[in-house]
């Protein structure tokens, strides 16, 4: 646990770890309160601690530098739909393969930056008030 | 929000290279080896301090994922390095056959993950690497975020009895 939050919980790992502190902090800014998970392990998963985190939110972004299938987002995903069916975005790459760049210029293209994590929170943020 | 600074810039390889030593001097059971890639793994302390203990397998991938299931029957811990394409998706039938279903003490050791690998490109680029081993009946997969968690989860995974996947950055952080 990185950080404690009650709005939105944010699993990330591997680098996106440290773009989901810069979101955490922008969305702190923008006055939403993110729990923000530091999950090393992606199986076994800690079941306990992403139900207990979601139980308190409600609702959650996964973030990986991996594809959006068969990653960590997934690994949640299967946790959350046979405990605690909840909204949940994915930022991950999108089933594509890479090329060569930059890292930089990769993470930008690829959408795994700060900014798509904080585009992804007011997007579950939003189907979790139309479920409330 | 809880405030992080930045420190100091330091690559996740090299906490693998850093926990390795260290793991090794613990336990003397401890081997490594490597497909030609000992300075990219930062494994070349350990191959230094401890060269009976290193096998240089060469470009010979899947030959070093058979060498390593076989060297846990003596009762070694073997740690393989290789890239993270090179160490799944290049010998995943080795790792299924001889180390997963086997039921084999081998900690497949794999850095340059993802796209932030960079200008090497799509073929050097795994996104799969997570996906490929989670499927493994009892494979542990393990993707560490900095240098510490890095080292941290060497030293965890030399102390354990289960296969696993061990994937890791480059040089790349924040």
């Amino acid at each position: 646990m990185l950080n404690e939050g009650t709005d939105v919980t944010i699993i990330a790992t591997g680098h996106l770890v440290w773009k989901a502190i810069e979101a955490g902090e922008q969305l702190e800014a923008m006055g939403i309160s993110a729990e923000i998970i530091n999950i090393h392990t992606i199986k076994p998963i800690d079941e306990k601690a992403i139900l207990d985190s979601l139980k308190k939110t409600g609702c959650v972004v996964t973030a990986e530098e991996h594809n959006r299938i068969g990653g960590l987002g997934d690994a949640v995903a299967q946790v959350l739909a046979v405990h605690l069916p909840s909204p949940q975005e994915y930022v991950a790459v999108n089933d594509s393969f890479g090329e060569s760049g930059t890292p930089e210029q990769l993470m930008k293209k690829y959408g795994l930056e700060a900014s798509n994590i904080v585009e992804a929170v007011q997007k579950v943020m939003a189907r979790k008030r139309v479920l409330a | 929000m809880k405030k992080y600074t930045f420190s100091e810039k330091k690559d996740t390889r090299s906490g693998f290279g850093a926990g390795l030593l260290e793991a090794g001097r613990k336990n003397e059971n401890i081997v490594a080896l490597c497909a030609d890639l000992t300075g990219s793994l930062k494994m070349d302390a350990f191959a230094k301090e401890f060269p009976a203990r290193f096998i240089q397998t060469g470009i010979a991938e899947a030959n070093m994922m058979g060498i390593a299931a076989g060297l846990t029957i003596g009762g070694k811990i073997p740690f393989t390095g290789t890239f993270a394409n090179f160490s799944t998706g290049r010998v995943y039938d080795q790792i299924r056959q001889s180390i997963a279903y086997s039921d084999k003490n081998v900690k497949i050791c794999a850095s340059h993950a993802g796209l932030t690998l960079g200008e090497d490109g799509a073929t050097h680029q795994i996104l799969e690497d997570i996906g490929l081993m989670k499927m493994l009946p009892g494979m542990t997969v393990i993707n560490p975020c900095d240098f510490n968690q890095t080292k941290a989860a060497t030293l965890a995974i030399a102390e354990s009895s289960w296969s696993c996947l061990f994937t890791f950055w480059s040089t790349y952080s924040s």
